[in-house]
């Protein structure tokens, strides 16, 4: 009778746990990470009597949650890639947004500024269009400095950002340490550890895969070491390691991310970072906020440096030489203790990657950080200083030179960042304020036949020209203007008078030549003594004698002044189609829209790559909750199973009790 | 296979984000009425279209310059008619000089008309456009290019004080054409007259010299010479005007067929096919509402409601 009874008992205690089990599975339906839980039941030893062993009911054997590591690890896996990539692809297109739209991209107030200096060429004397010239190129200059602003932002809510998310990793840390003690305080007590401390032990990790890339090595004792990056030990059993943001040493706006184990000092290991939303906000970074902040600064830079150099060589409405339309970029930036300074070579060639400068044991090496490759350089020395500059024959150009200041301070070690075009944009600002100060003339114009006196007879032709480049020191108003080119048929060639001491034909590489032959169609070039060198064409067939002039277009002391010449304009008009960037293979827009084009496919990838990454994580949560997750159905079949069970334990007790009762019944009579 | 709970829920609302994601995607198109809605949309697309809209910014460019060339050349061209008639007066009246009939009196008589006719000469080569720019001066449009003096017999002198600037503007993407003469192309000639000073004159003074010729009763032959230089100078000139003229038009119909060509690739890219983005639209709706639905009657099914 015992028997029985206890046998029920048993039973009930057993039906109990499971309902109790069932509820707690239904309990925690929502919550993350939780693993659906079991009831093992084990039959109870049997008693052995004489006729044989007679069953004695059941035990629970255990309670266990239902876990497969390796599913469990393939979302952590998936968790870390889908972050990286979304986060990525967030701020990518933020971006992406920004650069192409009409009314915040560049593009559109390019147009309008090249526009104004056309009208400006339809009617150089109006002070209408000049004043819209210089209104359209503030529009320009604000719309770089804003886009610049707007680059800055989203650097420093990046550092933010970076900053909170190791902060983020760290509580963690620091919970797991909590949940490594607790776990080892549990073990080897009856029971083992419970499921929901493992839970949370996993829970905890997975959310750490959210932030970057982890790999969690389970001990003996049931706790668990994680460690980031490429190994960098982040909790180790209940001790941890401590992550960081600390600005780089050379460029105080670019965060590094680091670890310190208690007792040595914090190691950098941005480079070692992958994976999760630390992982996607360092990829942003290099990938597209850095490219794009030097590559916005690279137009601001060719539009100043092309503009500026077309308009130094004009002349304005009271006969003035045009000198700089924009303010000239300093040069390139260069981060470190000061002793090395850049200055740009051929604008052209500049690039929107960044470059460290560092003495070696063996000299000076410049290595693209963009790229990773190695810049060949050439270095001059010239007494206590050095000039550091591409080696053009074993490498492409780069667009900037670099000048060490003192060679007997540097030492191995000494590194320097350099970014060639990052401070372009943030400099762009016109320069001009006056709108007769707008050079859209030439200092020079051309006449046929002499000042007075008979008309040539003969056909030649001088083309208006213009002026190539001016000298480095500029001494005005010319004397002895004009200056005549008088053709010689006896020598087929032509001869100079007139204009500043000096004044010489010279050839296209700048060494003088007395009288160079005529032929029709030819270029030739005067260098005028005190200004520059002037190019003109002359065609035709002249007569012996003929006589061409070179002009003082600024009217000289007092003259009148060539207003109406909109030689220089149309020169700067005509910036707008040249291929001046990138090489000379890219126009001023085109270096823009490489950018656009550059941004719009790594955003493109970026968001294909997200729903890629979203859709694996996605199955393999999937495969995840086929295991661990609870399912409301089998929860009430499963009560109703373990009720029905409950319910016929609690019949084998009360028909024992009746049993019990019959027999004393039978006693007590 | 087990599912759980919480799976099946995710699912179905990951399908409705999924949908509604796409859902609005279609909804931006169709009321910006673009295709690429950022340059993600279509990297090389968006590059190309930038190019082209500058294309059309400079055809516009091309557009305006060619109708400013026109408006400046046309004026010219008035004041060069006027010239012609006027010289061609001065040679009538000339002509009328010579004729023998007429005593010394008569001659003289004429002298007044043509210096009257000398004086507006001087008028017209100063002209000027809308903007106060002289029309004849070259690069020195803010002076008045032609300058009448007296010596001290009388005779009128005139000095040139523009340059031979010649200002161009852009019409097409390869041509530029030239929106006015200096007058030092066309007011100066040879002269046939051995008493012109350094064997050249100006129109104005063949004018003059027409005068004190018939003042003086002296022969003109030469001068009449120089009259006929002086008006084929100008005739060159108008017909180079004209030539310009027709170049311009010729320009502005082959710009704006290429205009046109820019606009319709650039269309070709960017401009959303309506037709084709509403039926997406509705399917995209009906997938949405589908997907909808189908939660909810998921959501509906448990069999707890089956345990009373």
């Amino acid at each position: 009778m015992a028997n029985v009874i206890n046998t029920g008992i048993s039973a009930l205690n057993a039906f109990k746990r499971q309902m109790e089990t069932t509820g707690h599975n239904i309990a925690n339906v929502n919550t993350e990470g939780y693993s659906r839980q079991r009831v093992d039941l084990d039959t109870r030893r049997p008693e052995s009597t004489l006729q044989g062993y007679i069953g004695s009911g059941v035990d629970v054997s255990s309670i266990r949650r239902t876990y497969d590591d390796y599913l469990a690890l393939r979302v952590r896996d998936y968790t870390s890639l889908s972050e990286e990539s979304s986060v990525y692809e967030a701020r990518a297109r933020q971006v992406d947004d920004v650069i192409a739209d009409e009314a915040a991209g560049i593009n559109g107030v390019m147009q309008q500024f090249f526009a104004s200096v056309n009208d400006v060429a339809d009617d150089p004397t109006s002070i209408e269009a000049r004043a819209v010239m210089l209104n359209r190129a503030n529009q320009m200059a604000d719309r770089f400095t804003a886009l610049d602003q707007w680059f800055t932002d989203i650097r420093r809510r990046l550092n933010q950002d970076l900053e909170r998310e190791v902060n983020e990793v760290n509580a963690l840390a620091q919970s797991l340490v909590e949940v490594n003690r607790r776990i080892g305080s549990m073990n080897g007590l009856n029971g083992g550890i419970p499921a929901d401390v493992l839970d949370e032990r996993d829970r905890l990790i997975d959310r750490m895969s959210q932030y970057t890339n982890v790999s969690a090595v389970p001990q003996e004792n049931g706790m668990v070491s994680v460690s980031v990056g490429t190994g960098q030990v982040l909790v180790l059993g209940v001790n941890r390691n401590v992550m960081a943001v600390e600005p780089n040493p050379q460029a105080a706006d670019r965060m590094e991310l680091t670890i310190q184990s208690s007792g040595s000092s914090p190691v950098r290991i941005t480079e070692q970072m992958s994976g999760g939303r630390l992982g996607g906000l360092l990829r942003f970074r290099d990938e597209i906020l850095d490219e794009s902040h030097n590559a916005l600064g690279r137009v601001a830079i060719g539009i100043t440096h092309f503009f500026n150099e077309q308009h130094r060589t004009g002349m304005d409405l009271d006969g003035d030489l045009g000198g700089d339309f924009f303010v000239p970029v300093s040069g390139p930036q260069v981060l470190g203790d000061g002793n090395v300074t850049a200055a740009f070579a051929d604008v052209g060639d500049l690039t929107p990657n960044e470059y460290q400068l560092e003495f070696t044991a063996t000299g000076w090496a410049l290595t693209d950080l963009t790229t990773g490759a190695n810049v060949p350089i050439t270095v001059t020395t010239a007494g206590t200083s050095a000039t550091i500059a591409v080696d053009t024959s074993a490498g492409a150009p780069i667009g900037f030179e670099l000048n060490v200041l003192d060679t007997g301070v540097v030492s191995a070690g000494d590194t320097y960042r350099v970014r060639p075009a990052r401070l372009g944009a943030n400099q762009f600002a016109v320069r001009v304020a006056n709108e007769r100060d707008v050079a859209a003339a030439e200092y020079l114009s051309t006449g046929t036949g002499p000042v007075t006196g008979p008309l040539n007879t003969g056909t030649g032709v001088i083309s208006a020209g213009g002026l190539d480049s001016l000298d480095s020191s500029v001494s005005t108003p010319l004397t002895g203007m004009p200056i005549t080119v008088t053709y010689s048929s006896v020598g087929t060639d032509l001869t100079l008078s007139g204009g500043p001491a000096g004044t010489t034909f010279v050839d296209s590489s700048g060494a003088a030549i007395a009288s160079p032959a005529f032929v029709s169609g030819e270029t030739y070039r005067v260098r005028v003594a005190g200004l520059g060198t002037y190019r003109f064409t002359l065609s035709g067939s002249p007569d012996d004698g003929d006589r061409f002039r070179i002009v003082d277009n600024s009217g000289g002391s007092g003259g009148p002044v060539g207003v109406g010449d909109n030689r220089n304009a149309r020169a700067l008009a005509d910036l707008q189609k040249a291929n001046l960037m990138i090489g000379g293979t890219a126009t001023l827009a085109n270096a823009y829209g490489t950018l656009v084009a550059d941004i719009g496919t790594r955003t493109q990838q970026a968001r294909s790559n997200a729903e890629i990454q979203a859709n694996l994580l996605s199955q393999a949560e999937s495969a995840k909750s086929e295991v661990s997750g609870v399912n409301l159905d089998e929860e009430a079949a499963n009560l109703v199973r373990f009720q029905q069970a409950y319910q016929a334990a609690a019949q084998v007790i009360s028909v024992a009790n009746s049993l019990f009762d019959s027999l004393i019944n039978a006693v007590r009579r | 296979m087990r599912i759980s709970t919480s799976q099946i829920f995710q699912q179905g609302v990951d399908a409705m984000i999924q949908r509604q994601r796409e859902l609005s995607e279609t909804e931006l198109q169709v009321a910006t009425g673009k295709k690429i809605l950022r340059p993600s949309d279509d990297p090389s697309g968006a590059v190309r279209i930038l190019d082209l809209r500058e294309s059309e910014q400079r055809l516009a460019q091309y557009q305006r310059n060619a109708d400013w060339a026109t408006a400046r050349l046309s004026q010219e061209e008035t004041a060069l008619q006027d010239i012609t008639n006027l010289l061609q007066r001065v040679r009538e009246l000339t002509v009328r000089g010579n004729n023998d009939t007429l005593t010394q009196a008569d001659r003289a008589a004429i002298a007044p008309e043509i210096e009257q006719l000398r004086d507006s000469f001087l008028q017209l080569a100063n002209t000027q456009d809308a903007n106060g720019e002289y029309l004849f001066g070259g690069y020195r449009t803010q002076t008045p290019p032609m300058r009448q003096t007296f010596n001290a017999s009388g005779e009128a002198e005139f000095e040139y004080d523009g340059d031979e600037g010649q200002r161009f503007l852009q019409i097409g993407e390869n041509r530029e054409v030239a929106i006015g003469d200096p007058g030092s192309l066309f007011m100066k000639v040879t002269s046939a007259d051995p008493a012109a000073v350094g064997g050249v004159r100006d129109i104005g003074e063949i004018i003059d010299a027409v005068a004190v010729s018939l003042r003086n009763g002296t022969g003109n032959q030469p001068v009449l010479t120089d009259l006929d230089a002086a008006l084929e100078r100008i005739f060159q000139t108008r017909a180079k005007i004209g030539a310009r003229m027709n170049a311009i038009d010729d320009q502005k119909v082959s710009n704006d067929a290429f205009d046109l060509a820019v606009k319709e690739v650039r269309s070709s890219l960017e401009d959303l096919d309506y037709a084709e983005a509403i039926s997406r639209f509705n399917q995209q709706l009906t997938a949405l509402q589908a997907a909808q639905q189908a939660f909810l009657k998921v959501q509906d099914l448990s069999l707890f409601n089956y345990l009373r």
